[in-house]
Protein backbone atom coordinates (compact mmCIF):
# COMPACT_ATOMS: atom_id res chain seq x y z
CA UNK A 1 0.00 0.00 0.00
CA UNK A 2 1.24 3.39 -1.14
CA UNK A 3 0.84 6.44 0.90
CA UNK A 4 0.65 9.63 -1.32
CA UNK A 5 1.16 13.47 0.16
CA UNK A 6 1.34 16.56 -0.93
CA UNK A 7 1.09 20.10 1.36
CA UNK A 8 2.57 22.02 -1.26
CA UNK A 9 -0.60 24.39 -2.29
CA UNK A 10 -3.05 25.36 0.01
CA UNK A 11 -4.89 22.37 -1.24
CA UNK A 12 -3.58 19.31 1.03
CA UNK A 13 -3.71 15.83 0.65
CA UNK A 14 -3.14 12.74 1.53
CA UNK A 15 -4.16 8.96 -0.51
CA UNK A 16 -3.62 5.58 -0.03
CA UNK A 17 -3.29 3.02 -2.91
CA UNK A 18 -3.31 -0.26 -2.84
CA UNK A 19 -2.66 -2.54 -6.79
CA UNK A 20 -5.50 -5.14 -5.48
CA UNK A 21 -8.47 -2.38 -4.33
CA UNK A 22 -7.39 0.74 -6.16
CA UNK A 23 -7.57 4.02 -3.78
CA UNK A 24 -8.23 3.13 -0.09
CA UNK A 25 -8.78 6.61 1.15
CA UNK A 26 -8.48 10.00 0.06
CA UNK A 27 -8.41 13.22 1.81
CA UNK A 28 -8.19 16.93 1.24
CA UNK A 29 -7.90 19.74 2.94
CA UNK A 30 -8.02 23.54 2.02
CA UNK A 31 -6.23 25.65 4.38
CA UNK A 32 -3.41 28.72 3.99
CA UNK A 33 -1.42 27.80 6.51
CA UNK A 34 -1.30 25.27 9.36
CA UNK A 35 -0.59 22.10 7.72
CA UNK A 36 2.46 21.44 9.91
CA UNK A 37 -0.31 20.95 12.93
CA UNK A 38 -3.00 18.52 11.01
CA UNK A 39 -1.48 16.82 9.17
CA UNK A 40 -0.49 14.34 11.63
CA UNK A 41 -3.91 14.11 12.93
CA UNK A 42 -5.45 13.81 9.43
CA UNK A 43 -3.69 11.03 8.42
CA UNK A 44 -3.80 9.03 11.82
CA UNK A 45 -7.26 9.31 11.46
CA UNK A 46 -7.63 8.43 7.64
CA UNK A 47 -6.01 5.16 8.56
CA UNK A 48 -8.11 4.41 12.11
CA UNK A 49 -10.91 4.78 10.19
CA UNK A 50 -9.85 2.22 7.52
CA UNK A 51 -8.49 0.02 10.06
CA UNK A 52 -5.26 0.34 8.94
CA UNK A 53 -1.58 0.11 10.71
CA UNK A 54 1.46 2.56 9.47
CA UNK A 55 2.87 -1.01 8.92
CA UNK A 56 0.88 -1.44 6.32
CA UNK A 57 2.70 0.88 4.40
CA UNK A 58 4.85 -0.18 1.56
CA UNK A 59 6.24 2.74 0.30
CA UNK A 60 5.54 6.68 0.07
CA UNK A 61 5.62 9.38 -2.59
CA UNK A 62 6.06 12.93 -1.27
CA UNK A 63 4.88 16.08 -3.50
CA UNK A 64 8.20 17.87 -3.65
CA UNK A 65 6.72 21.55 -4.62
CA UNK A 66 6.64 24.21 -6.19
CA UNK A 67 4.67 25.77 -3.71
CA UNK A 68 4.54 27.43 -0.30
CA UNK A 69 7.94 26.74 1.55
CA UNK A 70 7.12 25.75 4.86
CA UNK A 71 4.26 23.79 3.38
CA UNK A 72 6.37 21.56 1.37
CA UNK A 73 8.91 21.06 3.68
CA UNK A 74 5.89 20.10 6.28
CA UNK A 75 4.91 17.09 3.35
CA UNK A 76 8.45 16.30 2.83
CA UNK A 77 9.77 16.09 6.93
CA UNK A 78 6.37 13.46 7.46
CA UNK A 79 7.70 11.22 4.22
CA UNK A 80 10.96 11.18 5.40
CA UNK A 81 10.41 10.48 8.91
CA UNK A 82 7.95 7.87 7.77
CA UNK A 83 9.97 6.41 5.05
CA UNK A 84 13.29 6.00 8.00
CA UNK A 85 11.03 4.68 11.05
CA UNK A 86 9.65 2.05 8.84
CA UNK A 87 12.18 1.75 6.27
CA UNK A 88 10.32 1.88 3.56
CA UNK A 89 11.19 3.27 -0.21
CA UNK A 90 9.92 6.52 -0.87
CA UNK A 91 9.87 8.85 -3.95
CA UNK A 92 9.59 12.50 -5.03
CA UNK A 93 7.18 13.82 -7.35
CA UNK A 94 6.63 17.33 -9.11
CA UNK A 95 3.71 19.53 -7.42
CA UNK A 96 3.31 20.50 -11.38
CA UNK A 97 3.35 16.79 -12.39
CA UNK A 98 0.75 15.95 -9.70
CA UNK A 99 -1.93 18.13 -10.69
CA UNK A 100 -1.35 17.48 -14.18
CA UNK A 101 -2.69 13.75 -12.95
CA UNK A 102 -6.41 15.50 -13.07
CA UNK A 103 -6.57 16.37 -17.08
CA UNK A 104 -7.19 13.67 -19.25
CA UNK A 105 -4.95 12.85 -22.25
CA UNK A 106 -4.70 15.21 -25.18
CA UNK A 107 -4.00 18.64 -25.13
CA UNK A 108 -0.37 19.34 -23.16
CA UNK A 109 -1.27 20.40 -19.52
CA UNK A 110 0.12 23.65 -18.12
CA UNK A 111 -0.18 23.06 -14.65
CA UNK A 112 -0.34 26.65 -12.57
CA UNK A 113 0.99 27.47 -9.03
CA UNK A 114 0.19 30.96 -7.59
CA UNK A 115 3.01 32.03 -6.94
CA UNK A 116 1.37 35.66 -5.82
CA UNK A 117 2.18 39.11 -7.39
CA UNK A 118 1.04 37.55 -11.12
CA UNK A 119 4.24 35.56 -10.76
CA UNK A 120 3.45 30.84 -11.09
CA UNK A 121 5.11 28.41 -10.51
CA UNK A 122 4.76 26.42 -13.86
CA UNK A 123 5.10 23.33 -15.98
CA UNK A 124 4.14 22.04 -19.14
CA UNK A 125 3.11 17.99 -19.72
CA UNK A 126 1.88 15.88 -21.64
CA UNK A 127 0.50 12.24 -20.68
CA UNK A 128 3.12 9.77 -22.14
CA UNK A 129 1.83 6.00 -21.74
CA UNK A 130 0.59 5.88 -17.92
CA UNK A 131 1.35 9.74 -16.52
CA UNK A 132 1.92 12.68 -17.52
CA UNK A 133 5.73 13.64 -18.15
CA UNK A 134 7.46 17.32 -18.40
CA UNK A 135 7.96 19.26 -22.03
CA UNK A 136 10.21 21.50 -20.32
CA UNK A 137 11.69 22.00 -17.47
CA UNK A 138 9.17 23.29 -14.93
CA UNK A 139 9.82 27.24 -13.94
CA UNK A 140 8.82 30.39 -11.75
CA UNK A 141 7.63 33.37 -14.12
CA UNK A 142 5.27 36.65 -14.73
CA UNK A 143 2.23 34.89 -16.06
CA UNK A 144 2.16 37.42 -18.65
CA UNK A 145 5.59 36.09 -19.88
CA UNK A 146 4.79 32.67 -20.43
CA UNK A 147 3.46 32.12 -23.75
CA UNK A 148 6.35 33.23 -25.41
CA UNK A 149 7.97 30.36 -23.76
CA UNK A 150 5.74 27.97 -24.17
CA UNK A 151 4.40 28.98 -27.44
CA UNK A 152 6.51 26.90 -29.40
CA UNK A 153 5.36 23.38 -27.48
CA UNK A 154 2.15 23.64 -27.93
CA UNK A 155 -0.57 24.74 -30.46
CA UNK A 156 -3.42 24.41 -28.05
CA UNK A 157 -3.00 23.73 -24.11
CA UNK A 158 -5.35 22.86 -21.07
CA UNK A 159 -4.62 25.05 -17.90
CA UNK A 160 -5.02 23.21 -14.53
CA UNK A 161 -4.20 24.40 -11.24
CA UNK A 162 -5.44 27.34 -8.67
CA UNK A 163 -4.37 30.70 -9.82
CA UNK A 164 -6.47 34.22 -9.82
CA UNK A 165 -9.30 34.51 -12.14
CA UNK A 166 -7.40 37.12 -14.31
CA UNK A 167 -3.98 35.32 -14.64
CA UNK A 168 -5.88 33.78 -17.96
CA UNK A 169 -6.09 36.82 -19.39
CA UNK A 170 -2.88 37.66 -18.69
CA UNK A 171 -1.42 34.34 -20.18
CA UNK A 172 -3.80 34.34 -23.56
CA UNK A 173 -1.94 38.10 -24.41
CA UNK A 174 1.13 36.02 -24.86
CA UNK A 175 -0.16 33.17 -26.40
CA UNK A 176 -1.92 32.58 -29.40
CA UNK A 177 -3.57 28.79 -29.64
CA UNK A 178 -6.42 27.86 -27.94
CA UNK A 179 -6.99 27.20 -23.99
CA UNK A 180 -9.09 25.24 -22.32
CA UNK A 181 -9.51 24.90 -18.88
CA UNK A 182 -9.59 21.90 -16.38
CA UNK A 183 -12.53 21.15 -14.98
CA UNK A 184 -13.57 23.10 -11.65
CA UNK A 185 -12.91 20.08 -9.36
CA UNK A 186 -10.39 19.27 -11.05
CA UNK A 187 -7.86 22.22 -10.35
CA UNK A 188 -7.26 20.79 -6.97
CA UNK A 189 -4.80 18.11 -5.98
CA UNK A 190 -6.32 14.79 -5.43
CA UNK A 191 -4.26 12.23 -2.77
CA UNK A 192 -5.73 9.05 -4.87
CA UNK A 193 -4.16 10.17 -8.25
CA UNK A 194 -0.63 11.19 -5.97
CA UNK A 195 -0.84 7.65 -4.49
CA UNK A 196 -1.34 5.91 -7.49
CA UNK A 197 1.49 8.07 -9.30
CA UNK A 198 4.02 6.27 -6.28
CA UNK A 199 2.25 2.86 -7.00
CA UNK A 200 3.60 3.47 -10.95
CA UNK A 201 6.74 4.68 -9.41
CA UNK A 202 7.18 1.80 -7.47
CA UNK A 203 7.20 -0.44 -10.30
CA UNK A 204 9.59 1.37 -12.81
CA UNK A 205 12.18 1.52 -9.17
CA UNK A 206 10.87 -0.24 -6.06
CA UNK A 207 14.13 0.77 -4.21
CA UNK A 208 12.97 3.79 -4.16
CA UNK A 209 15.53 7.40 -4.25
CA UNK A 210 17.60 8.12 -1.47
CA UNK A 211 15.89 10.23 0.95
CA UNK A 212 18.40 13.00 1.30
CA UNK A 213 17.36 13.70 -2.63
CA UNK A 214 13.67 14.62 -1.84
CA UNK A 215 14.02 17.86 -1.26
CA UNK A 216 11.69 20.76 -2.12
CA UNK A 217 12.11 22.27 -6.06
CA UNK A 218 12.02 25.72 -4.33
CA UNK A 219 12.76 27.35 -7.89
CA UNK A 220 13.62 30.43 -5.88
CA UNK A 221 16.30 31.45 -3.54
CA UNK A 222 16.60 31.40 0.44
CA UNK A 223 18.09 34.99 0.68
CA UNK B 1 13.09 0.47 33.38
CA UNK B 2 9.75 1.79 31.22
CA UNK B 3 9.90 5.43 29.91
CA UNK B 4 13.69 4.96 30.45
CA UNK B 5 15.19 5.91 26.87
CA UNK B 6 14.09 8.86 24.66
CA UNK B 7 14.84 9.94 21.31
CA UNK B 8 15.10 14.11 21.71
CA UNK B 9 15.08 16.27 18.76
CA UNK B 10 16.17 19.94 18.68
CA UNK B 11 15.31 22.21 15.46
CA UNK B 12 14.39 25.68 16.98
CA UNK B 13 17.22 27.68 15.77
CA UNK B 14 20.43 27.04 13.94
CA UNK B 15 21.50 23.63 15.60
CA UNK B 16 19.91 20.24 13.82
CA UNK B 17 20.15 17.53 16.75
CA UNK B 18 18.99 14.22 18.05
CA UNK B 19 20.32 13.06 20.96
CA UNK B 20 19.27 9.24 22.97
CA UNK B 21 19.26 9.89 26.83
CA UNK B 22 18.70 6.94 29.47
CA UNK B 23 16.59 8.17 32.43
CA UNK B 24 16.50 11.95 31.83
CA UNK B 25 20.49 12.03 33.18
CA UNK B 26 22.27 9.59 31.01
CA UNK B 27 23.23 10.62 27.55
CA UNK B 28 24.04 7.49 25.05
CA UNK B 29 24.51 10.33 22.21
CA UNK B 30 23.94 14.05 21.39
CA UNK B 31 24.88 14.83 17.91
CA UNK B 32 24.86 18.53 16.99
CA UNK B 33 24.90 20.00 13.19
CA UNK B 34 25.64 23.17 13.37
CA UNK B 35 24.81 25.70 10.60
CA UNK B 36 26.39 28.77 11.93
CA UNK B 37 29.18 28.98 9.00
CA UNK B 38 25.90 28.75 6.52
CA UNK B 39 24.58 32.02 8.33
CA UNK B 40 28.06 33.78 9.36
CA UNK B 41 28.14 35.91 6.09
CA UNK B 42 24.51 36.70 7.10
CA UNK B 43 25.54 38.44 10.35
CA UNK B 44 22.65 36.15 11.62
CA UNK B 45 20.51 33.37 11.31
CA UNK B 46 18.70 33.83 8.09
CA UNK B 47 14.85 31.52 8.87
CA UNK B 48 14.27 30.29 5.68
CA UNK B 49 17.81 29.05 5.05
CA UNK B 50 17.69 27.32 8.51
CA UNK B 51 14.37 26.00 8.02
CA UNK B 52 16.33 24.21 4.34
CA UNK B 53 19.07 23.07 5.86
CA UNK B 54 17.50 21.09 9.09
CA UNK B 55 14.84 19.36 6.76
CA UNK B 56 18.29 18.31 4.72
CA UNK B 57 20.06 17.14 7.95
CA UNK B 58 17.34 15.83 10.07
CA UNK B 59 16.61 12.33 9.39
CA UNK B 60 20.66 11.55 8.76
CA UNK B 61 21.11 13.28 12.31
CA UNK B 62 18.64 11.01 13.92
CA UNK B 63 19.95 7.92 12.17
CA UNK B 64 23.01 8.98 13.69
CA UNK B 65 22.04 9.32 17.35
CA UNK B 66 20.67 5.90 17.17
CA UNK B 67 23.51 4.31 15.91
CA UNK B 68 26.37 5.90 17.91
CA UNK B 69 23.68 4.71 20.99
CA UNK B 70 23.58 1.39 19.61
CA UNK B 71 20.15 1.61 19.50
CA UNK B 72 17.18 1.33 17.13
CA UNK B 73 13.72 2.63 17.20
CA UNK B 74 12.21 -0.21 19.03
CA UNK B 75 14.42 0.08 22.02
CA UNK B 76 12.87 3.91 22.71
CA UNK B 77 10.25 4.48 24.85
CA UNK B 78 9.37 8.07 24.03
CA UNK B 79 9.86 10.52 21.28
CA UNK B 80 10.90 14.63 22.75
CA UNK B 81 10.52 17.63 20.68
CA UNK B 82 11.28 21.52 21.02
CA UNK B 83 8.22 22.93 20.16
CA UNK B 84 9.20 26.53 21.45
CA UNK B 85 10.38 29.07 21.13
CA UNK B 86 12.55 29.52 18.59
CA UNK B 87 11.71 29.89 14.62
CA UNK B 88 8.49 28.84 13.50
CA UNK B 89 9.39 27.00 10.18
CA UNK B 90 12.91 25.89 11.82
CA UNK B 91 10.61 24.17 14.60
CA UNK B 92 8.04 23.15 12.78
CA UNK B 93 10.77 20.05 10.95
CA UNK B 94 11.33 18.91 14.15
CA UNK B 95 7.81 18.64 15.31
CA UNK B 96 6.32 17.07 12.25
CA UNK B 97 9.36 14.77 12.17
CA UNK B 98 8.49 13.97 15.77
CA UNK B 99 4.93 13.45 15.41
CA UNK B 100 5.27 11.09 12.79
CA UNK B 101 7.88 9.12 14.49
CA UNK B 102 5.92 8.64 17.51
CA UNK B 103 2.73 8.11 15.59
CA UNK B 104 4.37 5.08 13.10
CA UNK B 105 6.16 3.78 16.40
CA UNK B 106 3.79 3.49 18.59
CA UNK B 107 5.76 5.86 20.96
CA UNK B 108 4.51 9.10 23.81
CA UNK B 109 5.33 12.25 21.66
CA UNK B 110 6.60 14.61 24.80
CA UNK B 111 6.24 18.41 23.55
CA UNK B 112 9.34 20.50 25.50
CA UNK B 113 9.99 23.75 25.93
CA UNK B 114 13.44 24.80 24.81
CA UNK B 115 13.92 27.06 27.91
CA UNK B 116 12.94 24.05 30.48
CA UNK B 117 15.32 21.58 28.24
CA UNK B 118 18.23 24.36 29.01
CA UNK B 119 17.02 23.82 32.80
CA UNK B 120 17.58 20.40 32.81
CA UNK B 121 20.70 19.95 30.16
CA UNK B 122 22.54 20.66 33.91
CA UNK B 123 21.32 17.22 35.16
CA UNK B 124 23.23 15.66 32.08
CA UNK B 125 26.62 16.49 33.81
CA UNK B 126 25.60 16.67 37.12
CA UNK B 127 22.86 13.31 37.84
CA UNK B 128 22.95 13.75 41.35
CA UNK B 129 21.13 17.33 40.91
CA UNK B 130 18.31 17.80 42.93
CA UNK B 131 15.96 20.62 44.10
CA UNK B 132 15.29 22.73 45.74
CA UNK B 133 17.25 25.44 43.38
CA UNK B 134 17.59 29.26 41.43
CA UNK B 135 17.98 28.72 37.76
CA UNK B 136 19.22 31.44 35.68
CA UNK B 137 18.45 30.94 31.91
CA UNK B 138 20.75 33.40 29.83
CA UNK B 139 20.27 32.68 25.73
CA UNK B 140 19.63 34.67 22.62
CA UNK B 141 16.04 34.75 23.22
CA UNK B 142 15.90 34.57 27.40
CA UNK B 143 16.75 35.77 30.61
CA UNK B 144 14.68 33.93 33.35
CA UNK B 145 15.34 33.89 36.56
CA UNK B 146 13.58 30.59 37.83
CA UNK B 147 12.90 28.76 41.69
CA UNK B 148 12.60 25.19 41.32
CA UNK B 149 11.34 22.83 44.58
CA UNK B 150 11.11 20.01 42.22
CA UNK B 151 11.59 19.03 39.11
CA UNK B 152 8.95 19.43 36.69
CA UNK B 153 7.89 22.76 38.62
CA UNK B 154 8.94 25.83 38.74
CA UNK B 155 8.32 29.41 40.03
CA UNK B 156 9.26 32.35 37.68
CA UNK B 157 10.60 34.86 39.84
CA UNK B 158 11.83 37.23 36.60
CA UNK B 159 11.90 37.39 32.76
CA UNK B 160 13.27 39.88 30.57
CA UNK B 161 10.58 42.40 29.45
CA UNK B 162 12.64 43.12 26.29
CA UNK B 163 15.84 41.93 24.49
CA UNK B 164 17.46 39.20 25.95
CA UNK B 165 20.78 39.03 27.52
CA UNK B 166 22.96 37.33 24.74
CA UNK B 167 19.80 39.47 21.42
CA UNK B 168 21.87 42.68 23.50
CA UNK B 169 25.37 40.82 22.79
CA UNK B 170 24.72 39.81 19.55
CA UNK B 171 23.33 43.29 18.81
CA UNK B 172 26.31 45.63 20.16
CA UNK B 173 28.57 42.71 18.65
CA UNK B 174 26.68 43.82 15.32
CA UNK B 175 26.57 47.20 16.19
CA UNK B 176 30.72 46.80 16.81
CA UNK B 177 31.69 45.02 13.92
CA UNK B 178 32.45 41.75 15.95
CA UNK B 179 30.77 39.21 13.74
CA UNK B 180 28.39 36.61 14.45
CA UNK B 181 28.33 34.72 16.50
CA UNK B 182 27.75 37.68 19.11
CA UNK B 183 28.73 36.15 22.77
CA UNK B 184 31.77 34.78 22.21
CA UNK B 185 32.76 37.85 19.84
CA UNK B 186 32.54 40.49 22.47
CA UNK B 187 33.85 38.21 24.97
CA UNK B 188 37.03 37.60 22.99
CA UNK B 189 37.36 41.60 22.54
CA UNK B 190 36.46 42.28 25.66
CA UNK B 191 39.14 40.32 27.22
CA UNK B 192 42.09 43.59 26.55
CA UNK B 193 39.82 45.99 27.12
CA UNK B 194 38.85 48.03 30.82
CA UNK B 195 35.67 46.90 32.17
CA UNK B 196 35.31 50.18 34.37
CA UNK B 197 36.46 52.49 31.45
CA UNK B 198 32.90 53.59 30.97
CA UNK B 199 30.10 53.61 33.27
CA UNK B 200 26.75 52.48 31.62
CA UNK B 201 23.51 52.68 33.01
CA UNK B 202 22.01 49.73 34.64
CA UNK B 203 17.72 49.54 34.62
CA UNK B 204 15.63 49.81 38.17
CA UNK B 205 12.31 48.07 37.13
CA UNK B 206 10.50 49.21 40.93
CA UNK B 207 8.64 46.05 42.16
CA UNK B 208 9.50 44.22 39.82
CA UNK B 209 12.84 43.06 41.90
CA UNK B 210 13.97 40.18 39.65
CA UNK B 211 12.75 41.51 36.29
CA UNK B 212 15.59 42.33 33.69
CA UNK B 213 15.73 44.89 30.98
CA UNK B 214 18.74 45.10 28.25
CA UNK B 215 17.86 47.14 25.16
CA UNK B 216 17.88 50.46 27.52
CA UNK B 217 21.88 49.20 28.09
CA UNK B 218 22.29 48.37 23.98
CA UNK B 219 21.24 52.07 23.13
CA UNK B 220 23.75 53.38 25.62
CA UNK B 221 26.46 51.51 23.95
CA UNK B 222 25.10 52.86 20.53
CA UNK B 223 24.72 56.26 21.68
CA UNK B 224 28.28 56.52 23.82
CA UNK B 225 30.07 54.88 20.77
CA UNK B 226 29.30 57.42 17.79
CA UNK B 227 29.87 60.08 20.64
CA UNK B 228 33.44 58.63 21.32
CA UNK B 229 33.65 58.33 17.61
CA UNK B 230 32.67 62.07 17.11
CA UNK B 231 35.47 63.38 19.58
CA UNK B 232 38.31 60.72 19.32
CA UNK B 233 37.81 59.70 15.59
CA UNK B 234 37.34 56.01 16.79
CA UNK B 235 35.89 53.89 19.00
CA UNK B 236 37.69 51.86 21.38
CA UNK B 237 35.99 48.95 21.14
CA UNK B 238 37.64 46.71 23.53
CA UNK B 239 37.10 48.99 26.24
CA UNK B 240 33.60 49.18 25.15
CA UNK B 241 32.69 45.70 25.02
CA UNK B 242 34.39 44.95 28.61
CA UNK B 243 32.45 47.64 30.06
CA UNK B 244 29.54 46.33 28.05
CA UNK B 245 29.70 42.95 29.45
CA UNK B 246 30.83 43.73 33.00
CA UNK B 247 27.47 46.09 33.28
CA UNK B 248 25.17 42.79 31.77
CA UNK B 249 27.30 40.48 34.65
CA UNK B 250 26.67 43.14 37.00
CA UNK B 251 22.82 43.05 36.34
CA UNK B 252 22.18 39.53 36.49
CA UNK B 253 24.52 39.15 39.16
CA UNK B 254 22.40 41.44 41.13
CA UNK B 255 19.26 39.66 40.70
CA UNK B 256 20.44 36.16 41.44
CA UNK B 257 22.07 37.62 44.91
CA UNK B 258 18.33 39.22 45.61
CA UNK B 259 16.76 36.35 44.96
CA UNK B 260 19.24 34.43 47.43
CA UNK B 261 17.82 36.71 49.96
CA UNK B 262 14.35 35.48 49.15
CA UNK B 263 14.95 32.08 48.38
CA UNK B 264 17.79 30.84 50.51
CA UNK B 265 19.05 28.03 48.62
CA UNK B 266 22.37 26.22 48.26
CA UNK B 267 22.06 25.50 44.32
CA UNK B 268 22.32 27.87 41.36
CA UNK B 269 22.09 26.31 38.03
CA UNK B 270 23.42 28.67 35.18
CA UNK B 271 21.99 27.49 31.65
CA UNK B 272 21.33 28.51 28.39
CA UNK B 273 23.53 29.57 25.48
CA UNK B 274 25.14 32.55 27.08
CA UNK B 275 26.17 30.32 30.19
CA UNK B 276 29.06 29.47 27.77
CA UNK B 277 30.63 33.03 28.69
CA UNK B 278 33.77 32.77 30.85
CA UNK B 279 33.51 36.16 32.07
CA UNK B 280 29.74 35.27 33.74
CA UNK B 281 30.76 32.28 35.08
CA UNK B 282 33.94 33.50 36.71
CA UNK B 283 32.29 36.36 38.58
CA UNK B 284 28.67 34.74 39.28
CA UNK B 285 31.04 31.66 41.20
CA UNK B 286 33.29 34.29 43.11
CA UNK B 287 29.63 35.90 43.86
CA UNK B 288 28.27 32.26 45.13
CA UNK B 289 31.78 30.99 46.70
CA UNK B 290 31.49 33.69 49.81
CA UNK B 291 27.78 32.57 50.09
CA UNK B 292 28.41 28.87 50.08
CA UNK B 293 26.10 28.46 47.38
CA UNK B 294 27.02 25.78 44.91
CA UNK B 295 27.57 26.98 40.62
CA UNK B 296 26.26 24.56 38.19
CA UNK B 297 26.47 24.99 34.71
CA UNK B 298 26.58 22.70 31.67
CA UNK B 299 30.07 22.02 29.05
CA UNK B 300 30.05 23.90 26.34
CA UNK B 301 28.21 21.15 24.42
CA UNK B 302 25.28 21.34 26.48
CA UNK B 303 25.19 25.16 26.75
CA UNK B 304 24.33 25.74 23.19
CA UNK B 305 21.28 24.43 21.53
CA UNK B 306 21.43 20.40 21.95
CA UNK B 307 18.50 17.52 21.69
CA UNK B 308 19.88 15.58 24.92
CA UNK B 309 18.75 18.23 27.30
CA UNK B 310 15.06 18.25 25.01
CA UNK B 311 15.30 14.36 25.81
CA UNK B 312 16.65 14.92 29.32
CA UNK B 313 13.69 17.04 29.94
CA UNK B 314 11.02 14.92 28.17
CA UNK B 315 11.86 12.33 30.48
CA UNK B 316 10.53 14.20 33.36
CA UNK B 317 7.37 15.57 31.68
CA UNK B 318 6.44 11.67 30.50
CA UNK B 319 7.25 10.59 33.78
CA UNK B 320 4.70 12.94 34.98
CA UNK B 321 2.33 11.43 32.14
CA UNK B 322 2.69 15.23 30.38
CA UNK B 323 2.79 13.91 27.14
CA UNK B 324 1.28 15.58 24.12
CA UNK B 325 -0.71 14.83 20.95
CA UNK B 326 -0.43 14.75 17.03
CA UNK B 327 -1.62 18.15 16.88
CA UNK B 328 1.58 19.39 19.02
CA UNK B 329 2.37 22.82 16.63
CA UNK B 330 4.64 25.32 16.72
CA UNK B 331 4.82 28.27 19.50
CA UNK B 332 7.51 30.75 18.29
CA UNK B 333 6.87 32.96 21.51
CA UNK B 334 6.82 30.05 23.97
CA UNK B 335 7.38 31.44 27.34
CA UNK B 336 8.39 29.44 30.48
Amino acid sequence: MILGIDTATSTGVIGLYQKEKGIRGELSFQIERGHGRVLNPLLDQLFSHLDLKPGDLTGIVVGRGPGSFTGTRVGITLARALALALDIPLWGISTLEALALNCPQGDPILSLIDARNERVYWGLYSWKGKRPVPLIRDGVDKIGCLGDKIQAYCANLVVVGEYPEHYLELLASGYSGTISRAQVFNNQLRGGSIAYAGYLYSQEKPEGESPDRIVPFYLKKAT
Amino acid sequence: MAGDLILGIETSCDETSAAVVSGGRFVKSNIIASQINLHREFGGVVPELASRKHLELLDRVIKKALDEAGVGFSDLDGIAVTYGPGLVGSLLIGIVAAKTLSWSLGLPLIGVNHILGHIYSNLLEHPELEPPLLCLTVSGGHTDLLYTEEWGEYRILGRTRDDAAGESYDKVARFLGLGYPGGPAVERIAESGDPDRFSLPSPNLGEDRFGFSFSGLKTAVINLAHNLEQKEGQIPVADIAASFQKTVVDILLERVERALKDYPVDKVLLAGGVAANKYLRRRLQESLEKKGVDLYYPSLEYCTDNAAMVAGAGYFLLQQGKVSSLDLDAYPQLKI
